[in-house]
């Protein structure tokens, strides 16, 4: 260590430090899909360097080819000195290269200690002893060392991959998303560690949806779309920028806001309730608490930024993951218990993220799948008025359909067992503006019918412009809730980008 | 030529017998180890049927199929489902414990000596252009071709085949359009087991049965749907046809006690080579 710059001092003057990581046109494609699109990076020793950007940027990729674990497919990388012209992690490692995994994989059957000997490996056999029990000690699992690895709990989890990563006494550690999943008083644990990694004078690249992580750790946030870099800085002159702003929350926040539908009116009895919805994966819960309330014909939109949990409330009320606790019931009758089948036929359907059609069948046969027992015998016609496009789709296998035709698809096949609520899961996802619009222009109608609309939407400006309601998660609880015209701009950011920008 | 045709309506026979367990992969995604005790069960039953009643075997196999479809629906709806939901591999395990059972109740209630269905025309044949034609062979090469079209048709043209296919493509969105996919599936076992029965039988008039017997009957299932592609409904006629006439001409060749060997060496050469089958389109990665 005494050879490694003291740490701390993170205002000095960052180009007189070596260079750790250099990047020029760095591109990696994927068959035909770029997935990095000529990158220019340089980052120095000590220095905290925080990467964010919407699913799909690229952020992921782009700390897979720094890791050594995939090979540039054009431009110059240059990571600890090595050029990267090849995929070899072990080489990395030996450089002081670690990664740090979102979903930890532990061997669950081995010890922490043992865990942690494992990824010493590449040290010299002299060091091993002295890095694993430091590694234990600085991670704060000295005293779980004697412990499977399996039986811990998730912050531990995360802990035991942070140790992995400190026993190869890393010069540059790899954060691929190491918060997801914790509640808040671990976030502030696991960002305390990291905290003491930075303070040992190591370099640390990071890429996270909680943005906490960067208000609290990242001198310099770089901002990727698209495979590409947007935008560099500091974390208020990013969080400042309006093209950030934009690529978070949708349209540009200048701009009008588009007329609001007036709002529909609500009558007595709620359509949909759900009260202290608890609900998560494994060992994480993603889903704290929340209640909402639904009417007929209104449109609730669910807002908050990638990991806040608006998946999960999606996928919960539809039935693909059991809740924890909590009660959800359609026209009062208790539904949580039932499969996602039975809640389509009391009248809740879903249009999941990423569409899910049976690529395979025709358009037609994935339409008249959706038909329920409680589907008129024209309730395929209705759909075709929406979307006429489909009618000369009807032969084409749904999978060789453009994204908003297949979008289409989808909506069709869930409107047609005539549901009293219907969910969509990221409407727009992937989609081109000119599509999205037609989508949520389609959305009003469908409320129109008098159907109780669910909509969680990346886009926020358009679907507050649609919602009668808004609701606002933030780590999995609902940080705010309200009239749609009661957003201000200021509140969004805060919601979207933290409460220090 | 004699030997092609032996062979192509041997094939015809192995098709009649290896589609249950290629419906069963191909939509459950699931190897039925039990699937010879299914094929044996089958024929007793008929055997069962053609003691009291004293019909047609091959008439008398439809009730028996009927039967055996009831007796494999809750086989799997309320046993191998729940099983599967709790560890994907696990039914499997659970369906060489089911064959193993399977194999000691029949030995308990028929004894362990082989039975055969009589039928006038299970031992006739007739000639026609200097070929000798088994009639057994040629009745089980036509139920076989029957089964698979009928099949073929059930799962492609009809609203209940659109389940099958979109539960077994992707069953949580399957949940999500209101399809019950445990139903569906213990539907397809069912259906499954019901054209086990009637291959059972066939096997039962043209060779016979015993207890320990379906074994033998599960490895060439197996190497037919392995050649036809993995769940390929018609690629199991295609692979039924080639095994028949390729362990047929390879019998004339080396000797009939390396029938099996032939079996699975075809086996291994097709893993080898053509690991998705020969009639699946490669997947693009």
């Amino acid at each position: 260590m005494e050879t490694k710059q003291s740490g701390g001092a993170t205002h000095t003057a960052t180009s007189a430090r070596p260079s750790l990581i250099h990047a020029v046109g760095v591109t990696k494609s994927f068959g035909g899909v770029t997935a990095v699109s000529g990158i220019d990076l340089d980052v120095h020793e000590g220095e905290v360097v925080g990467v964010m950007g919407p699913n799909g940027a690229g952020k992921s990729t782009f700390l897979s080819l720094l890791a050594g674990a995939q090979r540039p497919t054009s431009g110059e990388l240059v990571v600890a000195g090595r050029r990267m012209r090849s995929a070899d992690r072990a080489a990395m490692a030996r450089l002081g290269v670690g990664l740090a995994h979102q979903i930890p994989k532990p061997f669950r059957k081995l010890t922490v200690r043992e865990n942690v000997r494992v990824a010493a490996q590449t040290a010299p056999r002299a060091r091993r002893r002295d890095l694993v029990e430091k590694a234990l000690e600085m991670s704060g699992m000295a005293p779980k060392a004697d412990s499977p690895a399996g039986e811990l709990g998730l912050l531990e989890m995360k802990r035991l991959e942070l140790a992995r990563v400190l026993a190869l006494d890393p010069t540059l550690v790899l954060l691929d998303e190491v918060a997801a999943g914790l509640n808040t008083r671990d976030l502030d644990e696991l960002i305390a560690l990291v905290a003491l990694i930075r303070d040992e004078g190591r370099t640390l690249v990071i890429v996270e949806h909680v943005q906490e992580v960067f208000h609290q750790l990242a001198e310099r946030i770089v901002v990727l779309e698209w495979g590409q870099k947007l935008t560099e800085g500091s974390p208020a002159e990013v969080a400042a920028d309006p093209r950030v702003v934009e690529i978070y929350l949708g349209e540009s926040i200048g701009a009008e806001k588009p007329a609001r539908t007036a709002p529909r009116p609500t009558t007595e009895a709620p359509l949909l309730t759900a009260t202290g919805l608890t609900a998560g994966y494994g060992q994480a819960t993603v889903l704290h608490d929340v209640d909402l309330e639904l009417h007929a014909g209104r449109v609730l939109a669910v807002l908050g930024a990638n990991g806040a949990g608006k998946s999960t409330l999606a996928k919960s009320l539809a039935g693909m993951i059991p809740i924890r606790s909590g009660t959800i019931s359609l026209e009062g009758a208790p539904i949580d218990r039932l499969g996602s089948f039975q809640r389509v036929r009391r009248g809740l359907s879903l249009v999941p993220e990423g569409r899910r059609l049976f690529a395979d069948l025709t358009v037609r046969e994935n339409l008249e799948l959706g038909l329920g027992p409680r589907s008129a015998a024209d309730s395929l016609e209705r759909v075709r008025t929406l979307f006429p496009k489909l009618v000369e789709l009807s032969d084409r296998a749904a999978g060789a359909l453009s994204g908003g035709e297949q979008q289409m698809v989808a909506i069709g096949r869930a409107l047609a067992s005539e549901p009293k609520v219907i969910v969509f899961d990221e409407l727009s996802l992937g989609l081109a503006p000119v599509v999205v619009d037609r989508l949520l222009e389609a959305v009003g109608e469908i409320a129109g019918w008098g159907t109780a609309v669910v909509l969680i939407e990346q886009n926020v400006h358009r679907a507050l412009a649609l919602a009668d309601e808004a609701l606002v998660l933030r780590q999995g609880r609902v940080v705010f809730r309200g009239d749609p015209g009661e957003f201000t701009d200021e509140a969004l950011r805060l919601a979207y980008l933290g409460a220090d920008l | 030529m004699q030997l092609v045709i032996d062979g192509l309506l041997t094939g015809g026979l192995y098709a009649a017998t290896a589609l249950g367990l290629s419906l069963v992969f191909g939509t459950l995604r699931m190897v039925n180890l039990a699937h010879g005790e299914l094929l044996m069960v089958g024929a007793y039953l008929t055997s069962v049927l053609v003691v009291a009643l004293g019909a047609d075997p091959l008439i008398l196999a439809i009730p028996a199929a009927i039967v055996l479809g009831a007796l494999a629906y809750p086989l799997q709806r309320y046993v191998l489902t729940p099983i599967m939901a709790r560890n994907a591999d696990a039914p499997v395990t659970a369906t060489f414990g089911v064959s193993v059972a399977v194999q000691s109740v029949l030995l308990l209630l028929f004894t362990s000596n082989p039975r055969s269905l009589p039928a006038p025309y299970a031992t006739a044949s007739f000639e026609v252009l200097g070929v000798t034609v088994r009639v057994a062979l040629l009745i089980a090469t036509a139920i076989g071709v029957v089964l698979v079209i009928g099949l073929h048709l059930l799962l492609t043209r009809t609203p209940f085949g659109n389940r099958v296919r979109a539960a077994a493509g992707d069953a949580v969105a399957a949940g999500l359009v209101g399809i019950d996919v445990n139903r569906t599936f213990a539907m397809v076992f069912a259906i499954a087991a019901a054209a086990a029965a009637i291959g059972g039988s066939l096997i039962a008039v043209t060779y016979s049965v015993s207890p320990s017997g379906g074994t033998s009957w599960l490895v060439i299932a197996f190497t037919v749907v392995v050649i036809g592609g993995l769940g390929s409904i018609r690629g199991t006629l295609a692979g039924a046809l080639i095994l028949g006439v390729v362990q047929t001409v390879g019998v004339a060749v080396v000797g009939a006690q390396y029938r099996d060997i032939i079996v699975f060496g075809l086996l291994v050469v097709i893993l080898l080579i053509r690991p998705r089958g020969l009639f699946t389109k490669a997947q693009r990665v």
